[in-house]
């Protein structure tokens, strides 16, 4: 009556199981809702082992993982903004501006506050590299933008949250070519 | 950037995430040195860094939600409505139940497992006196023991990449059938048993994390065989030791 289920495929779901609490604590700090969090996961998880054919086994699964799970996060972002997908582009590219304004009601805002605020797309890049001490090249792949773009995301970011963070000083706006 | 000796910010944010080799490291630590305002933004990102993990360390230590689990499950554990009240009629009708639900036992099975690995952790891995019955010197012994017993080339994994010294083995038993605890040791002393046993319920579950106290449990069944990793670890660091085993595991059985 049951089907006989390969042991490769099942070393995949073990796998996954494995990269879960990575996952979940990625998505946590991608969405600062615990269950649009585990929401995301699940999806995550799903569309990774309906796809797992397309799977390279030479990438690391967790930045096969990270994509799929980032991918649905902006997808989603980005329905919801119904149609209007400028309006991403322009937070990114206004972003320090807007951080700097927020400066005055967030003096002693929290870490998790404080990445909340911060521009999807600089929030992801940040969260990659400080939270998963991921490499440059991997969050470009993840992400799909040059490295270049990570980087200049990743200084942005890091200024945005010290001014975020009420760490005041000129250093913290020191300007990022 | 103003002043025309300050580093590039680009190379000091690669410095901080260790991007640059050796040689740009070195020349960036000789600038540092003499740039307190650049060492500040350094240490400025460093204390960030830290700042987000700690703001989100508590996520491993949760345990993982239902809905994910059973997304991970493999698909003959999804029932419909329609395959639930056949296999009751199933039941009814021939009052087969405890063969026709055997993948609802295996759950609990797998539980109850997890928990005999925990006891014997707890029995063995405190014992200072003879905390192994077969030491790590007659490893071939058990290697081939483990093999005879489980039936398919099985080899005690090697851990010593991963910081964990093999201590040995000992034979124990799980209900009727034999099972084994692998014991492993670091550098401070932690003790890692490994429990195994064969995979009686036919059904395979992935990676489980229980959390116990200071003792953190990670159990799996795979097709043959059922296993169990236990340590005075945190989650996050038992998982990858974890991942590495179930793949040690799976080597010998595929060669």
């Amino acid at each position: 009556m049951q089907l006989a289920y390969s042991s490769r495929r099942m070393a995949l779901r073990s796998e996954i199981a494995g990269e879960v609490p990575h996952l979940r604590r990625f998505a946590l700090a991608l969405t600062g809702d615990a269950s649009l969090a585990d929401d995301l996961v699940q999806d995550c998880i799903e569309q990774a082992l309906r796809k797992q054919h397309l799977f390279d086994e030479t990438r690391k699964l967790r930045s096969w993982l990270f994509a799929i799970l980032r991918n649905l996060y902006i997808s989603g972002l980005r329905r919801n903004s119904r149609g209007k997908l400028v309006s991403l582009e322009i937070d990114v590219a206004s972003a320090s501006g807007k951080l700097h304004e927020q400066e005055a009601h967030l003096a002693l805002a929290d870490v998790k506050s404080a990445i909340a605020r911060m521009p999807p797309l600089y929030r992801e890049v940040l969260l990659l590299i400080a939270l998963e001490g991921m490499s440059y090249r991997e969050v470009s792949e993840i992400t799909g933008v040059p490295v270049g773009t990570v980087m200049s995301r990743l200084a942005r970011a890091r200024a945005g949250l010290r001014v975020l963070l009420g760490e005041n000083g000129t250093s913290g706006l020191r300007r990022v070519k | 950037m103003t002043h025309p000796k300050k580093i590039l910010d680009w190379a000091l944010h690669a410095y901080a995430d260790g991007e640059l080799d050796d040689t740009d490291k070195k020349l960036i630590e000789k600038e540092l040195a003499s740039d307190p305002e650049a060492r500040a933004l350094v240490d400025a990102w460093q204390r960030q860094k830290q700042q987000i993990c700690d703001a989100f360390a508590s996520v491993f230590e949760e345990p993982v939600p239902e809905s994910v689990e059973t997304v991970l499950l493999p698909p003959k554990a999804y029932l419909s409505v329609w395959h639930v009240a056949a296999a009751l009629i199933l039941v009814l009708v021939l009052g087969l139940g405890a063969y026709g639900l055997g993948w609802l036992v295996s759950g609990r099975d797998a539980e109850r497992f997890a928990e005999s690995a925990l006891s014997a952790h707890i029995v063995y891995a405190f014992e200072n006196e003879r905390p192994v019955e077969v030491p790590a010197s007659e490893r071939d012994y058990l290697d081939r023991w483990l093999t005879s017993r489980f039936g398919r080339p099985v080899i005690a994994p090697d851990l010593s990449s991963r910081g964990f010294a093999f201590v040995g083995g000992r034979l124990l038993h799980e209900e009727q059938r034999p099972a084994a605890q692998l014991m492993y040791e670091d550098r401070s002393k932690r003790r890692l048993t490994v429990y195994m046993t064969a995979n009686t319920t036919g059904s395979e579950i992935p990676f489980r994390l229980k959390k116990d106290a200071h003792l953190t449990t990670c159990y799996w069944l795979d097709e043959d065989a059922a296993y169990a990793v236990v340590g005075e670890l945190q989650p996050s660091e038992l998982l990858p030791l974890a991942t590495f085993i179930h793949k040690a595991m799976e080597a010998p059985k595929r060669s």
